[in-house]
């Protein structure tokens, strides 16, 4: 794949100002409680720190990562975390922090499995949605902005791990 | 006596059933081992308890090597006291060590968090606050034991073969079921051939295959074309034309339909999906196509076409 990057889809501006909003609107649902961000390695990384820089509550940051359909050359088995979380989620409110959801199938995996620890509540914040891509139907409850189906990166989003440094998100051209 | 010889005994902090094993135990004349006694045992044989619980501070190489010593440890321990008759382990990741033996049986003991906190406050001079803490420290400490030492979740159901929930029965029922177990005969194990097992579906193409793996990937349970929807009848009522979607995702109560297909060569495609959520309107079902079709499976590194 001879790709490149075309239009920008979001500047650094724009991602900024949304990630604010998203900030104020989840510390003010979450007033009074200290959430568990549950930060989705590795795409959601940029997002995630930036996003808890505007939270103006206190929480509690984790991460956890998640072996992905063909990112290995091996037998594909079946999905498992690579990197579980360190802290217990029992009880706890747990919002978890997405870069982009498409097919919805990594995050329904990821549900089934952080309901089986019985969490307060768990909610999905995501910076990209692609609901055109969706398999799998994910209950939303932050997301920074909507785009149809294409293939994007910047900001955390990667193919074949470039492009995460771009400060703007854009169309990944092939 | 039957055919196990080992019952491994998982449970929630706060169901407490080491009472009712014990006196069981001693019943059958059998020996139990908790974390005390496995731990003594250890000790004997140069596995101290101080690098049981501190495993986490040596490198990669030594926790490696060391988890491979506990292990073996905890095999020779069960080993010798299995000699002298019926053994029950408790926790220490014996259904992890022993899974799949055939002369071990696992059981799990659970209860809902309001029984385990009303257990513990009636059990101490506990507040409801203190006992939650309590049952959130053990829970955390015993799921980075499961972690650190098998790399595994206990909660997965297929670990054992029996999982009895606290709150609904009573000690006696419970004690019951265990001498079930203990009084169940050796059965004959069928041989592989005599088993019957699901057979793959012919698919229509590679593309669907490579689907179907994906959604196994994740675990998404899917039965392939399991349906055909009438879509009209003559006036027999014999049915003249039929859709049946390619996959159906019994979990989510979702069809899915995928074709390569180029949106302008999928009209009748189209047409009988829009009849069929016309006569079937609490039908959920999507399509793929085309190029998305395509990008849905470069996403996860397939090339097709």
């Amino acid at each position: 794949m001879g790709e490149k990057i075309g239009k920008i889809l979001f500047t650094k501006e724009e991602i900024e100002r949304r990630i604010r909003e998203l900030g104020e609107e989840i510390s003010r649902d979450y007033a009074r409680k200290e959430p568990i961000l549950v930060c989705v390695l590795k795409g959601a990384v940029y997002f995630a720190v930036d996003l808890t820089r505007s939270l103006t509550i206190p929480f509690i940051l984790d991460f956890i990562s998640i072996l992905s359909y063909g990112s290995s050359q091996e037998d594909q088995g079946v999905v498992r975390i690579l990197k579980d979380l360190d802290v217990n989620i029992y009880g706890s409110d747990v919002l978890i922090i997405e870069d982009i959801v498409d097919t919805g199938l990594t995050l329904s995996y990821l549900l089934r499995n952080f309901q089986a620890r019985k969490p307060n509540s768990l909610k999905i914040c995501t910076l990209i949605d692609c609901p055109g891509r969706r398999i799998i139907e994910v209950n939303i409850a932050y997301k920074g902005f909507e785009i149809p189906d294409s293939y994007v990166v910047g900001y955390g989003l990667d193919y074949k791990e470039k492009y995460r440094n771009l400060p703007y998100i854009a169309v990944l051209d092939d | 006596m039957g055919k196990i010889k080992l019952i491994t005994m998982s449970r929630d902090f706060g169901t407490d059933i080491d009472d009712l094993i014990r006196k069981l135990s001693q019943e059958i004349k059998g020996e139990v081992l908790d974390r005390e006694k496995l731990y003594a045992e250890l000790e004997k044989l140069g596995i101290s308890r101080e690098k049981i619980e501190r495993n986490g501070e040596l490198s990669k190489e030594e926790k490696e090597e060391f988890i491979d010593l506990y292990k073996e440890g905890i095999r020779k321990v069960v080993g010798n006291y299995l000699e002298k008759g019926m053994v029950f382990l408790l926790g220490r990741g014996g259904q992890f060590l022993y899974q799949g033996e055939d002369f071990v049986f696992h059981i799990n003991v659970i209860a809902p968090l309001n029984y385990r906190v009303k257990y513990l406050c009636e059990k101490y001079p506990l507040s409801q606050e203190k006992a939650l803490e309590l049952i959130k420290e053990k829970d955390l400490q015993r799921e980075i034991y499961y972690y650190s030492f098998f790399f595994s979740d206990w909660k997965d159901p297929y670990l054992y073969h029996l999982v009895i929930d606290k709150s609904f029965f009573s000690d006696r029922e419970i004690e019951e079921l265990i001498w079930k177990v203990l009084e169940k005969e050796e059965v004959p194990v069928p041989a592989l051939e005599q088993l019957s097992f699901p057979t793959k579906p012919t698919f229509a193409n590679e593309s669907e295959e490579e689907f179907a793996k994906i959604l196994s990937f994740y675990q998404i349970k899917w039965e392939y074309e399991p349906r055909a929807f009438p879509l009209e009848w003559d006036s027999e009522g014999q049915v003249l034309e039929s859709f049946s979607p390619d996959f159906y995702l019994p979990d989510f109560d979702l069809y899915i339909e995928l074709t390569l297909q180029k949106p302008k060569l999928i009209s009748e495609k189209l047409r009988k999906i829009r009849k069929l959520e016309e006569l079937y309107p609490d039908i959920k079902i999507k399509l793929f196509y085309g190029k998305e079709y395509k990008k849905l499976l470069a996403k996860y590194g397939i090339r097709i076409g």
